[in-house]
């Protein structure tokens, strides 16, 4: 059973606007698929719903064909946008913390991240700058033993160095099991590690290709094709 | 599951009230001590009006002590749930394997946990600011009364109040956090001024509770007309009167907190909006 | 860290060519043993799924051979390096003078500025 997630004619609409309009989607296991789209075209809304933080208006989302609750939330490992650790906790607490609420959280991968990163467990998260914090996040994200982990514009505010890191470390994560959802607008950086895109607009969802279909077909990379179709 | 939710919980809050109760103990203490050496004092002038400057201060301060742990009890109720559920961190918290329900509960066990120790660590600094020979033996015969009381009629009605009410204070408790965790929830529905959203759900949930609870007294005053309590109370000794007051209070109380919290895990896993 | 790739054609064709040069100029000799697919893609910079499937084209050519629990093998068969590098040779060939010729030039033009070339500054 290769497929992973099924979402069925999902919508979220709000009393201002209709943030989600969707078709229907599939994606398969060992997937690195990219979510690309321009500010608020619904990226981070349809990646809510998948990780339970909202709830779609109408429609249904099953990861591994369980309902999104508490059974997807175990098999699902998300890194939002924002830093939630501003905590009292020091990087050693947070471990913990992940170990102790996580079955599928590998320790020993996380404290050998930090170490080749050079964080000091010891330290306290709220005394931390904004890019290690999201280093930290990064680890904790990418130490649980996921089969769906979503990714909010990771490479976001980050250093191109901090980029490799974070893209070499999505690809040595691989495993033809799990699968990597990426939403981004930083699309060359990210365009040789995707196997699949997926354009969304305005809450729909535009376009389903793989890369290399996009590269065959129009002879161009997906960072051209997504400036032509998204053309202001 | 909820036990980790719970030790996470009170590791975070107890950083708060450790210090504060220690700083209650040792003010207590302080005084307790100043008190020792009164008498040692008496017969110089100027350490006389020395001391009772310190003593001003320093039962000032114990009794501010007494205030702003109070207030910090009642101030980090609130902060912890909206920060923790309701800020940033809800991204960490509402993406764990837990129902929203354990993540309610974890927080109302854990005010209520700090609220009793409050009280408990209040109480006990009361004691040793009145500790001394005396108090032992006052004590004893205290204690010594009271269970020849008990054994009583009397006695035993009297317990059964005392329970009651412990049982009352304890379930208001519990009502008053889950109104608030409600008003806090329902404003952070809200995409901006959540707090003030709050604060306003708030008051609209007290003022819904006191409309209800005057329409059943009223109601109630009209089954249980005159002649029928004339009837009634000639037979019935006024301790079951007490009773059936405690327990209905008790019963409102626990309706009003299960109403409260259907309202508030619906609206944190079905409305739930993080920014 | 990566290398660097057109953005207009498939990765994987172009990890393919990479592979194909990489194994005539000896940095995988024949019968060496290929890291594997995570490392080769980590090393790249890409994803693992596109280097599998370049890396399955090479063995479709025979350059490539997979033992079941030991990996991925260059292949022994020499003949076989030496037609790839002859291959790749005459195909760097025939497109060098293909752009020559649209930039004007004659064949014996070329050859001639060739010899000249040689001897002046590559000073072979």
């Amino acid at each position: 059973m290769n497929m992973l997630l099924e979402c069925q004619g999902i919508t979220k609409a709000y009393p201002s606007k209709q943030a989600l309009n969707f078709t229907n989607l599939t994606i398969d296991r060992g997937r690195i698929v990219g979510l690309l789209g321009p500010n608020g075209s619904g990226k981070t809304t349809l990646i809510k719903m998948i990780s339970g933080l909202l709830v779609p208006s109408s429609g249904s989302i099953l990861i591994n064909g369980f309902p999104v609750g508490i059974e997807t939330k175990k098999i699902v490992s998300y890194l939002p946008e924002r830093t939630y650790l501003n905590s009292w906790m020091r990087v050693s607490d947070i471990l913990k913390f992940f170990s102790d609420f996580y079955a599928n959280f590998n320790m020993n991968k996380a404290v050998d991240m930090l170490k080749r990163l050079n964080i000091n467990p010891q330290d306290k998260l709220k005394t931390m700058s904004k890019g290690t914090k999201e280093k930290v996040q990064l680890i904790l994200v990418m130490s649980r033993d996921a089969d769906l982990y979503l990714l909010d514009e990771p490479i976001g505010g980050v250093d191109p160095a901090a980029r490799d890191y974070i893209l070499d470390t999505i690809i040595s994560n691989y495993n033809e099991n799990a699968t990597v959802i990426i939403s981004t607008h930083l699309i060359s950086d990210i365009e040789k590690i995707l196997d699949d895109v997926l354009f969304i607009q305005n809450g729909n969802l535009v376009m389903a290709s793989s890369v290399d279909e996009i590269r065959e077909e129009h002879k161009k990379s997906v960072d051209e094709l997504f400036r032509e179709v998204f053309k202001c | 599951m909820l036990s980790k939710l719970l030790k996470y919980e009170l590791k975070a809050t107890a950083r708060w009230f450790l210090p504060m109760y220690a700083g209650v103990f040792a003010l207590a203490l302080i005084n307790r001590l100043l008190l020792f050496f009164q008498p040692y004092l008496n017969h110089n002038m100027l350490l006389s009006r020395f001391y009772e400057l310190i003593n001003g201060l320093t039962i000032l301060g114990y009794i501010l002590v007494i205030f702003a742990t109070f207030a910090l009890t009642f101030f980090i109720m609130l902060h912890r749930f909206y920060k923790n559920l309701l800020g940033d961190e809800g991204y960490l918290m509402f993406t764990l394997p837990v129902s929203s329900s354990q993540l309610v509960i974890s927080k109302l066990i854990t005010s209520c946990l700090w609220t009793i120790a409050t009280i408990v660590v209040t109480l006990s600094s009361i004691f040793i600011l009145l500790v001394n020979e005396d108090l032992f033996s006052i004590l004893n015969w205290f204690f010594k009364e009271i269970t020849r009381v008990i054994m009583t009629y009397e006695g035993i009605q009297a317990t059964l109040i005392c329970i009651e009410l412990i049982v009352l204070m304890l379930c208001s408790l519990i009502q008053g956090i889950l109104m608030m965790y409600t008003a806090l929830a329902l404003g952070g529905t809200r995409s901006g001024h959540k707090i003030l959203y709050s604060f306003g759900f708030y008051m609209l949930i007290n003022f819904a509770m006191q409309v209800i609870t005057s329409i059943v007294i009223f109601v109630g005053g009209m089954i249980l007309d005159n002649d029928f309590i004339a009837a009634v109370s000639s037979n019935i000794p006024p301790y079951v009167i007490i009773h059936f007051l405690m327990l209905s209070s008790i019963i409102i109380a626990i309706i009003f907190s299960v109403v409260e919290f259907i309202v508030t895990n619906y609206v944190l896993s079905k409305k739930l909006n993080l920014e | 860290m990566s290398w660097i790739f057109d953005s207009n054609r498939p990765i994987y064709t172009q990890l393919i060519e990479q592979m194909k040069l990489s194994i005539i100029s000896q940095v995988y000799p024949a019968a060496s043993k290929l890291p594997s697919v995570r490392d080769l893609a980590a090393q790249a910079g890409v994803n693992p799924n596109t280097m599998q499937k370049a890396l399955s084209e090479l063995e479709r050519e025979g350059l490539v051979y997979t033992q079941r629990t030991a990996g991925r093998f260059i292949t022994e068969d020499a003949q076989k390096v030496a037609k790839l590098k002859e291959n790749l040779v005459s195909n760097e060939i025939t497109n060098f003078f293909q752009k020559m010729q649209t930039m004007g030039f004659t064949n014996q033009e070329v050859l001639d500025a060739i010899h000249s070339t040689i001897k002046e500054e590559l000073s072979l």
